[in-house]
């Protein structure tokens, strides 16, 4: 019995160098740019890092060579998932490190988990200086982190399908686009980089009208997509969006984060000619009610405060802001401090919602998804509707979501449940907010960032804070971008142990 | 003894004319907007004070020049990890030689011009509208020098890293350990 536990903890192993080894091979993409564009010193960063990292990943691997057929039970799928996500964090913030341009290795691990879960807050310091290279790691992570890591390294590394399913279900994507696992890891993957070629070309031509000399608009075009499309935040100068000062470049942004947040299995159904669940899927209904309704509160809030001077103001900045947030992207067209001065506490209060709604399941979103919440809402009417009608009559409650299908009890306490939790979460940030010394609004403003994997900010985020607060930040980023199962495996497989001992 | 009174008269009366003199003397133009010049933090956390109003504000030129036919966006950056847009005319920002980006320092910059809390013409963006530009000094070329033990640690890293995998692919071809175990355990041959 010892002994099998002790293959699986090595299967689990292997694993993860797994994971650890393609995240590694993936820093000669940055290692390149920064050769092309003779970024000397960048070139010895990446060197460093990405060696450092393939041995460490080799080492794991050999160790758990053996036993990489072995079987994995869903706990230590989930495991894997979990685990790849914290060392991945740890070693992926090397390059950072060494490149002067943090003031601590917390500070660094913030950001590679703020972009891995695709938040887009940052601790980066000097950025309107940054090299190439580094940006390019930077979104790189973000893209890498939006498709599902694990999945991406574990279609390359094992041919154990039922392995990467477990492995799949653990980075929260639960959708089979396909009937295995890496076919449909592969179909994701497909669909991402169709709409980088399409998204990339299209960022690029905006990039030029907003003035961008050609070279610049292919690079910003590039990893703004990245970014945008997985939902992330980053942008390569500090001024996030702001720095184009153009109408057509956050229109083009505002189309690719909101496509970005739709669910692959969405996209698997249209590319394949079933255009009629674009309308009918129960996800972009939600979206579309909880992003209407709440445009129209923060749209009433700043028009009665007299915040913007006119529609187009308004529509440049209230409602990119609230979508930016709804779809959890965070590219921001304003200051931070801007929407805790400017903006009344109602438009705060609908821009905290729409971080925790967020995106579509199976997505690079975060946030409760529109899935759970059209699930809660039905479920909700479907037992109102119960009251009214005599009691021998039962309610079955259906949504449509590629095809129709029946709720059952599991689906609904799933849903219920993993909304609780983020609900949960998101009040133990704001608590960790104020005893970091900001205010209520502020404090739960940035918490509702975080859990919903936003990066909108309000001012909070900056490396002065109290590491405390940095660290507790880097938890919630990471439980919510796994939604909490994986990690609280983990949590609950360590319990077990140390109460074994 | 009265000697000394008299040196301390005479030394008070020369520091008394000394003091109205440097109260009165006329500052040049440069210190005077200097000290007039607000940095972005003050801008932003007080932008109702500020908004339409005159003001000067002094930093580096940073990223492109966003030319928009016979205008142009300059973002320019007090250090503060941030950077606000003016916009200018083209000929203004055509003056400008050095942007700031990695490898380089811009020009330092100091603009004098109406400040908008948000810009009834862009969308109600935050920026300057410039009447003056003054470049107060030149950008330069920055060589990122490359420290010798990040030269030193990547090449000790390679090393290792060519080693390990050299070794582990020698054991995993050499003695086929998967296969071993593979046929060992039970449940292995289950897959979907």
């Amino acid at each position: 019995m010892q002994t099998e536990t002790k293959e699986r903890a090595l299967s689990v192993i292997y694993y993860v160098g797994g994971v650890l080894m393609v995240l590694a091979v993936c820093e000669l993409i940055p290692l390149a740019t920064s050769l092309f564009c003779r970024e000397t010193r960048f070139v010895f960063v990446f060197l460093a890092a990405a060696s450092i990292m393939i041995s460490f990943a080799a080492f794991l691997m050999l160790i758990g060579a053996g036993y990489r057929n072995v079987h994995l039970s869903f706990g230590e799928g989930m495991t894997v998932a979990s685990v790849s996500w914290l060392m991945g964090t740890l070693l992926c913030a090397l390059p950072y490190y060494f490149s002067g341009n943090y003031l601590s290795y917390l500070d660094c691990c913030f950001d590679v988990m703020s972009g891995l879960t695709t938040t887009g807050l940052s601790m980066i310091q000097n950025l309107d200086h940054l090299s190439n290279g580094l940006n390019m790691w930077r979104f790189l992570l973000t893209y890498i982190g939006g498709q599902g890591m694990v999945v991406l390294a574990l279609t390359f590394v094992t041919k154990n399908a039922g392995n990467v399913y477990m492995m799949y279900v653990g980075e929260a994507k639960d959708e089979r686009l396909r009937p295995g696992a890496v076919s449909t890891a592969r179909a994701i993957w497909k669909i991402s980089i169709l709409y980088l070629i399409i998204g990339w070309i299209a960022m690029s031509i905006a990039g030029i009208l907003a003035g961008l000399p050609w070279g610049n608009a292919i690079l910003h075009g590039l990893w703004i997509f990245m970014s945008g499309w997985s939902t992330g935040g980053f942008a390569p100068m500090s001024q996030n969006i702001l720095y184009y000062h153009s109408m057509i470049y956050e229109l083009a942004t505002v189309v690719f984060f909101t496509i970005g947040s739709f669910n692959f299995a969405l996209h698997y159904a249209v590319l394949s000619g079933n255009r009629k669940e674009m309308r009918k899927n129960i996800e972009i209904v939600s979206f579309t009610v909880t992003l209407t309704l709440l445009s129209l509160i923060a749209a009433f809030a700043l028009m009665h405060d007299h915040v913007y001077p006119n529609m187009a103001a308004l529509f440049r900045k209230g409602f990119y802001q609230l979508i930016s947030g709804h779809t959890t992207t965070g590219f921001m067209s304003l200051y931070a401090r801007q929407i805790y001065h400017d903006w009344g506490d109602l438009a705060i209060y609908a821009m905290i919602l729409a971080m925790l709604f967020g995106g579509s399941a199976c997505s690079t979103a975060g946030g409760f998804k529109g899935l759970r919440i059209g699930i809660i809402f039905n479920t909700i009417r479907a037992e109102i509707r119960q009251y009214t009608i005599p009691q021998s009559r039962v309610i079955t409650t259906k949504i449509h979501h590629i095809r129709d299908i029946v709720l059952t009890d599991s689906m609904i306490r799933s849903a219920f449940s993993i909304v609780v939790l983020y609900l949960i979460t998101f009040s133990v940030g704001t608590v960790i907010g104020m005893a970091a010394g900001y205010s209520g609004v502020e404090s739960a403003f940035e918490s509702a960032s975080v859990t919903g994997n936003v990066g909108l900010s309000i001012g909070v985020t900056a490396p002065s804070n109290p590491a405390f607060l940095k660290i507790t930040y880097i938890i919630i980023m990471w439980l919510a971008r796994l939604e909490f199962v994986s990690v609280l495996t983990l949590i609950a497989q360590i319990c077990r142990r140390l109460v074994k001992r | 003894m009265k000697q000394m009174t008299k040196y301390k008269a005479l030394f008070l009366l020369i520091t008394m004319i000394l003091n109205v003199f440097i109260c009165f003397m006329p500052v040049s133009a440069k210190e005077k907007q200097a000290d007039k010049t607000v940095g972005l933090t003050e801008l932003v956390e007080h932008a109702k004070q500020y908004d339409d109003k005159e003001i000067s504000f002094k930093g580096e030129a940073i990223g492109d020049v966003l030319y928009r036919g016979s205008n142009a966006w300059i973002n320019v950056s007090d250090g503060n990890n941030s950077a606000i847009g003016v916009y200018m005319p083209a000929q203004t920002a055509k003056k400008i030689s050095v942007m700031g980006h990695y490898g380089a320092r811009g020009d330092v910059i100091l603009v004098t011009g109406i400040f908008h809390r948000d810009c009834a013409d862009h969308g109600g963006d935050m920026d300057i509208h410039a009447d003056q530009v003054q470049i107060l000094s030149k950008g330069y070329r920055v060589s990122a020098e490359t420290p010798r033990w990040l030269v030193y640690l990547s090449g000790v890293s390679v090393l290792c890293a060519v080693l390990i995998c050299a070794f582990a692919l020698f054991i995993t071809r050499r003695y086929d350990i998967t296969k071993k175990n593979f046929h060992n355990h039970d449940n292995a041959k289950r897959v979907d």
